[in-house]
């Protein structure tokens, strides 16, 4: 892991430096090197003035950069509604996962820098915020194109699951992959195994057991806490005050 | 979507196409000096592990717009923190880090990229300042003022 004592307020001694916090940065104002540029090409972009360049998609609005809060009008909104989201065509939604994708990469890009930097993120509700919005897209989608699917193949589009048996007995649901060559050829399922081979019955046997003896050894303890919950016996427990300093410390 | 669920390809199938992409880049900062400096026409991004270099090119040319000449990956395995380190026989493991991945992308010659400086004022120095201001104050009047009022101080009038 590589060390961030230059990112101090001292200035580095070290020639090890990162590219963004460079030894003027802690005087005076420090402009772009974008912005310096004094050569003027008639051929540079916009892009080229924003902050990062060509990359600049990866990177907030200027005005955040080092803030510990947002400013009200940088602040979000809420995410997106699922309400919301269905009144929306396909190619809206197409273009809205985009928008949200690339929102999701620049806030996390500024959350690495300001976490290296051991720095307070500003708002990282953005971050949860747009990952609502991603899901409830999502099951938007899902749920035309299962309706689709279902009208044209009588299928649903969520992937089939199957029932599999570990090694040691316990089932769990999978989900079904596709295969070049069918079972009969390949000789290999992976599917639910009705009858165990003793070792794997033994170890169910004891799991159950395991549990069960768990679950009255956690009633019995609360069961004996219940008993002095309500009372007022604290104060016949071994080790209670013998010396009363304070009203406080007088018996209840 | 991406990651979750892949679909087998055959020849004679159409290309196998993903409309809504979960995977994730962001954009890593690298020393600007030394060894591990990287060209200005280079960028590294950490990226979902899941993802493959091609994953990676298509991603920032379909998405980005952005001119992808190569991109070389590295993986790095999370530092694990052990119990008893020096003791190789015998060491738990008793956290791990998640593994990471790194994608470094190669542009044309005459792309420039220089990683912004968002960091520009020391809020630690600020922070410092206030509290040596606040040192400097004299305070001893707090203490005389109001001294037979029980710990009342400068706040309630004389």
């Amino acid at each position: 892991m590589q060390s961030f004592r230059h990112l101090s307020r001292t200035i580095p001694k070290t020639i090890f430096r990162f590219q963004s916090t460079i030894p003027s940065a802690t005087t005076t104002t420090q402009k772009d090197k974008d912005l310096t540029d004094t050569t003027i090409d008639a051929n540079k972009s916009l892009s080229d003035l924003k902050p990062g360049g060509p990359l600049s998609e990866f990177f907030d609005a200027e005005e955040n950069f080092g803030t510990s809060e947002l400013r009200p009008k940088q602040r979000p909104g809420r995410s997106w509604t699922t309400e919301e989201l269905r009144l929306k065509s396909n190619t809206d939604l197409h273009k809205l996962w985009y928008v949200l994708l690339k929102e999701k990469n620049m806030l996390l890009t500024m959350e690495h820098a300001y976490k290296i930097r051991h720095k307070m993120f500003p708002n990282p509700e953005r971050l949860d915020r747009v990952h609502e919005s991603m899901q409830n897209l999502e099951e938007v989608v899902h749920e035309r194109n299962d309706a689709i699917l279902r009208l044209e193949t009588g299928d649903s589009a969520t992937p089939p699951e199957r029932t599999v048996t570990s090694f040691a007995g316990f089932t769990y649901k999978k989900q079904a992959a596709e295969h070049y060559l069918p079972f009969e050829v390949t000789g290999e399922k992976e599917y639910e195994v009705p009858y165990l081979d003793e070792e794997p019955y033994l170890t169910q046997k004891l799991w159950v057991e395991k549990q069960h003896l768990k679950k009255y050894h956690a009633d019995d303890q609360k069961r004996y806490r219940e008993r002095f919950a309500n009372d007022d016996s604290s104060r016949y427990l071994r080790g209670s005050r013998k010396v009363f300093n304070r009203v406080e410390h007088l018996p209840k | 979507m991406t990651s979750r669920i892949t679909r087998l390809w055959q020849p004679g199938n159409p290309q196998n196409r993903v409309f809504f992409p979960d995977f994730w880049l962001r954009l890593v900062e690298t020393p600007s000096v030394g060894y591990n400096r990287l060209p200005k026409n280079a960028a590294k991004f950490e990226i979902e592990p899941k993802m493959s270099r091609y994953d990676v090119q298509e991603y920032l040319e379909k998405i980005y717009k952005l001119p992808v000449r190569e991109v070389r990956i590295r993986n790095e395995m999370g530092e694990i923190t052990w119990n008893a380190p020096l003791d190789h026989e015998k060491r738990r493991a008793l956290w791990k880090e998640e593994d990471r991945k790194f994608a470094f992308v190669f542009f044309p010659k005459n792309f420039e990229f220089y990683f912004p400086t968002i960091f520009t004022k020391d809020e630690f120095e600020d922070e410092v300042q206030k509290v040596q201001k606040f040192n400097a104050d004299d305070r001893t009047n707090e203490k005389y003022v109001n001294r037979d009022r029980a710990g009342i101080g400068e706040f309630f009038g004389i």
